[in-house]
């Protein structure tokens, strides 16, 4: 594919005005690879470096790729039931497609003697567009943010009412899990477009 | 004999695999602006982009067809081939990575992140272009005039 490749050779034309090819044994300098000819040599290297660029999109792709598979265990099947679990790890999904599920306010008791704790959020079924936004006592904490079944983290206060409005909903309802670091507790929570959940922390 | 076999294994896999695969290409090089990326900027919404997943997949068949000298014979018969697939791939992988620009910025619901994410993107389609061109200028893909086809 380099300059040297370029020969000052112009298309010659044939009796019946069709553009002629010089004969590829005339292109072949004494420097090339042995009977290859630079066609041949070009698309070869072309493929090669499209390799890379095909690895370099899978990598970039898997970097920026936030979906996960569905967790198939008892552990999961139960919390589809209880929607709440203390075993199944940060970022879980449970469903391959929103449900429907419309949940409540809940009160969460701790003792955790910190004033902040962190708070993850994340689409526990298919990552559709659902949007959401996070009140801490009325106020909002940031912009309304795309859920997905990578966790988003927040630091909240460890007593107050923390409040996740679904702004949008892409299909089949807004489904979330909420995570607090001060009981370990996944809460697996869902609400129409517009609905919100409050969860109250109280420190015993 | 061996020819023959070559020539069935060649057909075999343009017909069955690549030609799938180059009109996957086009669709997808028409999908992502005037659906995904013009969707995204319509609705104000993000949502989820597999443009990068088309390139590799995409950029496997291609390379597996000028890496391999049976399933080569392609590019010998079709002189048109492969500038077509390099630009084709080019263009998705550009296009792919200002999908997924636009999905990172419009995954936050905000004018300002809204305005940043285009004009990223729009940045970024313009420097890659160039870049493309540039690149195709200093190496064309055109190969009527030096040299013969096998």
């Amino acid at each position: 594919m380099g300059n040297n490749e370029f020969r000052n050779d112009s298309p010659v034309t044939s009796k019946n005005n069709m553009e002629y090819i010089p004969d590829i044994q005339q292109d072949i300098s004494p420097h090339r690879a042995k009977n290859t000819p630079p066609f041949t040599q070009r698309i070869k290297k072309g493929s090669g470096i499209l390799l890379l660029a095909s690895i370099m999109a899978l990598a970039i792709g898997m970097m920026c790729h936030t979906g996960t598979s569905v967790n198939t265990s008892d552990d999961a099947q139960s919390a589809i039931e209880t929607h709440v679990s203390t075993t199944l790890p940060i970022g879980a999904r449970l469903l391959e497609k929103d449900d429907h599920y419309v949940g409540g306010d809940m009160t969460i008791t701790h003792t955790s003697p910190e004033k902040k704790t962190k708070m993850y959020i994340w689409d526990y079924a298919a990552e559709d567009g659902d949007y959401v936004q996070v009140y801490i006592d009325g106020k909002p904490l940031g912009s309304p943010f795309m859920i997905k079944n990578k966790p988003e983290v927040f630091n909240v206060p460890a007593t107050g009412e923390v409040q996740v409005v679904g702004t949008r909903d892409g299909g089949g309802g807004i489904t979330y899990a909420v995570r607090y670091e001060l009981n370990h507790e996944t809460y697996f929570n869902g609400m129409e477009q517009g609905g919100n959940n409050v969860y109250t922390l109280v420190r015993e | 004999m061996s020819d023959k076999i070559a020539n069935i294994i060649a057909a075999l896999w343009f017909f069955g695999v690549l030609i799938w695969a180059l009109l996957f290409g086009v669709f997808a090089l028409i999908m992502i602006p005037f659906s995904d990326i013009a969707g995204m900027i319509n609705s104000g919404y993000s949502r989820s982009t597999e443009g990068l997943i088309f390139c590799f997949l995409l950029g496997i068949i291609f390379s597996l067809t000028g890496l391999v000298p049976v399933l080569r014979k392609a590019y010998y018969k079709l002189p048109w081939l492969y500038p077509f697939t390099m630009m084709l791939f080019m263009d998705l992988f550009i296009l792919s990575i200002a999908e997924m620009i636009l999905a990172k910025g419009f995954a936050i619901d905000s004018r300002f992140h809204h305005v940043m994410a285009i004009i990223v993107m729009s940045i970024q389609i313009i420097a890659c272009r160039i870049a493309m061109s540039k690149y195709l200028k200093r190496y064309p893909l055109l190969i009527h005039k030096y040299e013969r086809l096998e």
